[in-house]
């Protein structure tokens, strides 16, 4: 029989398995981000969408873990995966670059911002290093919604041919470049194929010859 | 086979995933050979018994993972150091 007293001692005895279990410690697809700086680093350095989720050590945060492992794990070769501790963030003093881990909004984590990463790295009008685009996650905390956010907003870098001009243009352009040229039945690629053209950006020049867009 | 354009064409007959078609571009694009993290030190250089650590256990990720070199950890018991440990310190040191 249990006793009110023994209850007690189990009832505390899952609080602290609860605390000492340090969250995303067990994923290799998550990239754990405890401070300012290697922040900077994923808000510059992508190429990939990022999931950049701000959590705390609250109850929230403990329930929407599994949901994000399972979506990092799924989506691994797709999208790049951040989970940044604001308990530890909040005590940076230059946290200006994560104000979702503003002590006052504590109550409002866990929460996901997607980093879409831009077109060109310099920004053609300020001639500074482009910053990425963000989209905060409004949704359910499952899979398949995270999932469709993140395919709403996967960059691709390529172009789209719908001319033999096109196509003499880009045999021409960047000779040193070894070139790839995806034949694809939608104008839109799917989103195995963006992904490459994320992971060989810099390395290869993309373009695809849609057979929606030919006449 | 060279084209009269002085291109070569290949043509991508495996499965249409992720995996197998990175994979495949990488034998045309490969990723860029990183810089080593660490110069490596000559026998001559060698390190000095000061550089060795004694390891905290909240300094531990700092200490272990937040260093550019190789790593070698000796668990020992008061002031008993492995032999293995003294060998290799002294004749690396």
């Amino acid at each position: 029989m249990i006793t009110k007293t023994n209850l007690l001692t189990i009832l505390f005895g899952a609080c602290l398995l609860i605390h000492c279990h340090a969250l995303f410690e067990d994923s290799f697809s998550i990239q754990k981000v405890e401070n300012s700086d290697d922040l900077a680093d994923v808000y510059m350095g992508a190429d990939f969408l990022t999931a950049v989720l701000f959590y705390c050590n609250n109850s929230q945060s403990v329930v929407f873990e599994p949901v994000f492992i399972e979506f990092a794990e799924l989506k691994k070769n797709f999208y790049r995966f951040v989970a940044v501790d604001c308990d530890l963030i909040q005590n940076d003093t230059s946290n200006d670059i994560a104000p979702a881990c503003n002590p006052k909004y504590r109550d409002y984590l866990p929460q996901i911002i997607f980093l879409e990463p831009p077109q060109h790295r310099i920004d053609p009008q300020t001639n500074k290093t482009a910053q990425p685009k963000q989209h905060r996650y409004i949704g359910e905390a499952t899979y398949e919604d995270l999932s469709d956010f993140a395919k709403d907003h996967m960059p691709s870098f390529h172009k789209t041919l719908v001319s033999k001009r096109d196509l003499e243009k880009f045999l021409a352009y960047q000779p040193n470049l070894n070139k790839v040229l995806m034949f694809v039945n939608k104008r839109s690629l799917p989103a195995y194929l963006k992904a490459l053209t994320s992971a060989f950006r810099d390395r290869l020049s993309v373009r695809n010859f849609s057979f929606e867009s030919c006449d | 086979m060279k084209k009269d354009d002085g291109f070569e064409e290949i043509t991508y007959k495996g499965d249409a995933t992720f995996k197998d078609l990175e994979k495949f571009l990488e034998q045309y694009a490969p990723a860029k050979s990183k810089e080593p993290i660490a110069r490596l030190r000559s026998k001559e250089e060698g390190i000095s018994p000061e550089e060795v650590k004694t390891l905290l256990l909240e300094k531990f990720e700092e200490t272990v993972y937040g260093n550019e070199g190789l790593v070698l950890l000796h668990l020992f018991k008061e002031s008993t150091f492995h032999k293995t440990f003294n060998q290799t310190l002294s004749k690396f040191g």
